[in-house]
């Protein structure tokens, strides 16, 4: 009989803090939130974030999940599908992504946020352009948005100062120099780049390093919009396709075909090589490394002399809400503070990029910084942000891999290289 | 009860009775004709309650989604919008796309390394394991078995670490002794990177073949193995005309489970060199995955995991097949 009471006050308690619990979780709103920064100092800086928005919104708790670039890419369509998926999350550009998303109707329009919160002014029409779509996802480039980025990103080349100076070189302002200083490298016998194109996008990124300093911003927005009759198979992207291989047998490591990118990076801090190609997101582990003021950045000079850089990259994946969602005004305020001044500072402090600039650099340590910021800040003033050109067919990216592999092995030809990169983007049509 | 019925009747084969089916055949009859004394409607439901959550999980976690994948070969599919009804398309497209079978190819070229390796490299140390007086066995069993358990994933890390061109061990030691001449970079060259890569699938699976094997020994009478050393075999005989009759069923399941993941290798491919260079060593599985998740073909990619299932079972029908077919010219 005792056990039998015991158990009952046992089965009450239990219930009562059950109904505590849900009436604690009628005035508490959760937020889920799913994003691509599953290591550390990214991780840190979205939970820094997020801590700041609770603290400033009681009641508000964000649930947050950090996936793999490639798990989110797996996971998303089911997630914003489905009632207690993401309220807001991390989605990437072009067709495949957020077209796809945008046709199958689960991601909100942000237009309405964009004028409460001055987003239009605060970031360019080519920047808000790579996350606009129309509204049954097949023109892109135009209609309405559908997300705001955090940092900007943007391709060029990190170079060892001290081993410049030690050859007498300095910083290139046509590429004509920019190849004089590889043929001073080559000459001495040390191949200029590290480069690791196993297993990653790095080939791309040269590519389109070259692609870029020879092409031109209107080809490219045409390209990626898939506006007007555009084709890939262009004299100017034959003669980058060329370029690319002829790097390949004199400034690439001769190993290169087995380096990761990984592996590149650890030459190049190394002082193996004394360039590399890659993006400002490596600003911080520049400084990881200590190289914050041993390493410099510079976008790709161009083929006719007097014009400006023209450097491929964008902005970092666009931060969208879930079209069902049940709280959009207090996820369009995340959005703000995700991409906002104070968000601004803290990714200015591990080393990245903010897109929207940051006009106080007094807590700028690293010479690496400013000289990313400030390519930043003149290719954006110049209009010289172009882009991923693997966003133009969600194929492209593999089609272009496969085939700079081949091209660089000299199993393939430039023109045929360009013909097979034509094929895959009329192939890739949005239908 | 069995094995009364059993001892018995094998104590009336050894008198030889050319008249009586054989002892194979007799021991079937035996173990079938009681197995357990329940009638049969308790036999029935009692069996079902056991089997209820297994089945249920393979139901809702498999089966179903078998047949929603064979549903799905038959629509154009985004993974994102409503499935649309389109016949045979995805078929056709599927048979006249080149990409599609030299990943095909590049799976049959994995089956050597895969499965036919590991099942070689397998039966080697088990002679060696079973043949001679190994103090700490266990120890090797294990070691050996190892990579079989490991994530398939962290194998791929641990061995694009090992082949890495500048900082891999094994470059690292082909240098070392002078081999500099042979040091490749591993996974990205044109002619090394399929056998490299089916190098690393031979390491995880023979540890699978040999621990099947080396069970498989023990259940052939060791007075074989005493027989054939009076009549003087060699290692090799003994092997030939003991061990590998005794293994054959072991060996074709062996082949059979060694055989299908051959054919659905992924991860390693992934992480290792996905499917570079130059597409060389792409696999229908990621052929697959892109299609399904990168390209947003979800119907086209349910075809493609269609056929490879077909192909799945088709070769492991023949091969239990002629496995019954030799049992039963034996009996």
């Amino acid at each position: 009989m005792k056990n039998h009471r015991s158990l009952f006050v046992l089965v009450l308690l239990g219930l009562l803090l059950l109904s505590l619990g849900m009436v604690s979780a009628q005035d508490n709103v959760t937020l889920v939130v799913w994003d691509i920064h599953p290591t550390s100092p990214q991780s840190d800086v979205i939970n820094q974030l997020n801590a700041e928005f609770e603290e400033n919104h009681p009641g508000v708790t964000i649930e947050r999940t950090a996936y793999t670039f490639e798990d989110l890419k797996t996971v998303i369509a089911l997630g914003l599908s489905s009632d207690d998926g993401p309220d807001v999350s991390l989605v990437n550009q072009g067709f495949p992504d957020m077209g796809a998303l945008v046709a199958a109707d689960l991601l909100l329009p942000l237009d309405d946020y964009a004028e409460q919160y001055g987003w239009n002014e605060r970031w360019s029409p080519g920047l808000l352009a790579r996350n606009s779509f129309s509204a049954d996802g097949k023109e892109f480039g135009t209609g309405s948005l559908y997300g705001v980025s955090t940092t900007a990103e943007i391709g060029g080349v990190f170079y060892h100062k001290d081993m410049f100076a030690e050859y007498g070189l300095e910083v290139p302002t046509t590429f004509e120099e920019f190849q004089t200083i590889l043929d001073t490298f080559a000459n001495e016998g040390i191949r200029p780049f590290a480069f690791g194109p196993l297993a990653g996008s790095h080939s791309l990124h040269y590519f389109f390093t070259i692609q870029h300093s020879l092409s031109n911003v209107e080809w490219l927005d045409n390209f990626i919009y898939r506006r007007g009759d555009v084709r890939f198979d262009t004299p100017e992207n034959i003669e980058a396709a060329a370029i690319l291989q002829d790097w390949a047998s004199k400034y690439f490591p001769e190993d290169f075909t087995g380096l990761e990118r990984e592996t590149a990076r650890s030459l190049f801090y190394n002082k193996e090589h004394p360039l590399m190609i890659d993006g400002s997101w490596m600003g911080g582990n520049m400084i990881e490394n200590n190289l914050g003021d041993e390493v410099g950045f510079f976008l790709m000079p161009r083929h006719t002399d007097g014009e400006t850089p023209l450097a491929f990259g964008g902005w970092s994946l666009a931060w969208a809400i879930r079209k069902t969602t049940a709280n959009p005004d207090l996820a369009a305020e995340y959005l703000e503070w995700q991409t906002g001044e104070r968000a601004a500072e803290l990714w200015a402090g591990i080393g990245d990029v903010p897109a929207v600039g940051l006009e106080d650099r007094s807590n700028i340590q690293y010479s690496i910084q400013n000289d990313i910021l400030d390519a930043w800040e003149s290719a954006n003033k110049t209009n010289g942000v172009g882009h991923y050109l693997d966003w133009a067919s969600p194929t492209i990216y593999d089609t272009m891999k496969a085939d700079l592999e081949l091209l660089m092995a000299g199993q393939i030809t430039p023109e045929e290289f360009a013909a097979d990169i034509q094929r895959d983007y009329e192939s890739g049509a949005p239908s | 009860m069995v094995s009364l019925t059993f001892f018995r009747e094998f104590t009336m084969d050894i008198s030889a009775n050319p008249a009586r089916p054989s002892l194979v055949g007799r021991l079937r009859a035996a173990v079938e004709v009681k197995p357990l004394n329940l009638k049969p409607y308790e036999k029935s439901w009692l069996g079902y309650v056991y089997l209820a959550p297994g089945l249920l999980i393979y139901l809702v976690f498999i089966f179903i989604p078998i047949l929603n994948t064979f549903r799905l070969s038959f629509h154009n599919w985004t993974g994102f919008t409503e499935p649309v009804f389109n016949g045979l398309d995805n078929y056709i497209e599927l048979a006249g796309n080149q990409r599609f079978w030299s990943a095909l190819f590049n799976n049959f070229f994995f089956v050597i390394f895969f499965t036919i390796i590991p099942i070689l490299i397998g039966l080697f140390i088990t002679s060696l394991l079973t043949r001679t007086h190994i103090s700490g066995l266990t120890a090797y069993r294990v070691g050996l078995f190892i990579p079989q358990v490991m994530s398939t994933v962290a194998v791929g890390i641990i061995w694009r670490w090992m082949l890495n061109p500048r900082f891999g061990p094994l470059n690292v030691m082909l240098r070392s002794i002078g081999l500099e001449a042979l040091a490749r970079p591993w996974l990205g060259d044109f002619t090394w990177a399929p056998y490299a890569v089916g190098a690393i699938g031979a390491w995880v699976g023979y540890g699978f073949t040999m621990v099947l094997f080396v069970a498989g020994v023990q259940s052939i009478n060791p007075e074989l193995y005493d027989v054939a050393r009076v009549f003087g075999a060699n290692p090799w005989q003994e092997f030939r005309y003991v061990t590998l009759p005794g293994l054959r069923r072991q060996i074709v399941v062996a082949f059979v489970i060694r055989f299908i993941a051959a054919m659905r290798i992924f991860d390693l491919v992934y992480v290792t060199t996905e499917g570079g260079p130059g597409g060389i060593t792409r696999v229908v599985s990621y052929e697959l995955w892109q299609n399904a998740f990168q390209v947003n073909k979800a119907g086209y990619a349910a075809a493609m995991a269609v056929v490879l299932t077909t192909i799945i079972l088709l070769v492991s029908f023949i091969t239990l097949r002629i496995q019954a077919r030799l049992a039963y010219d034996e009996d």
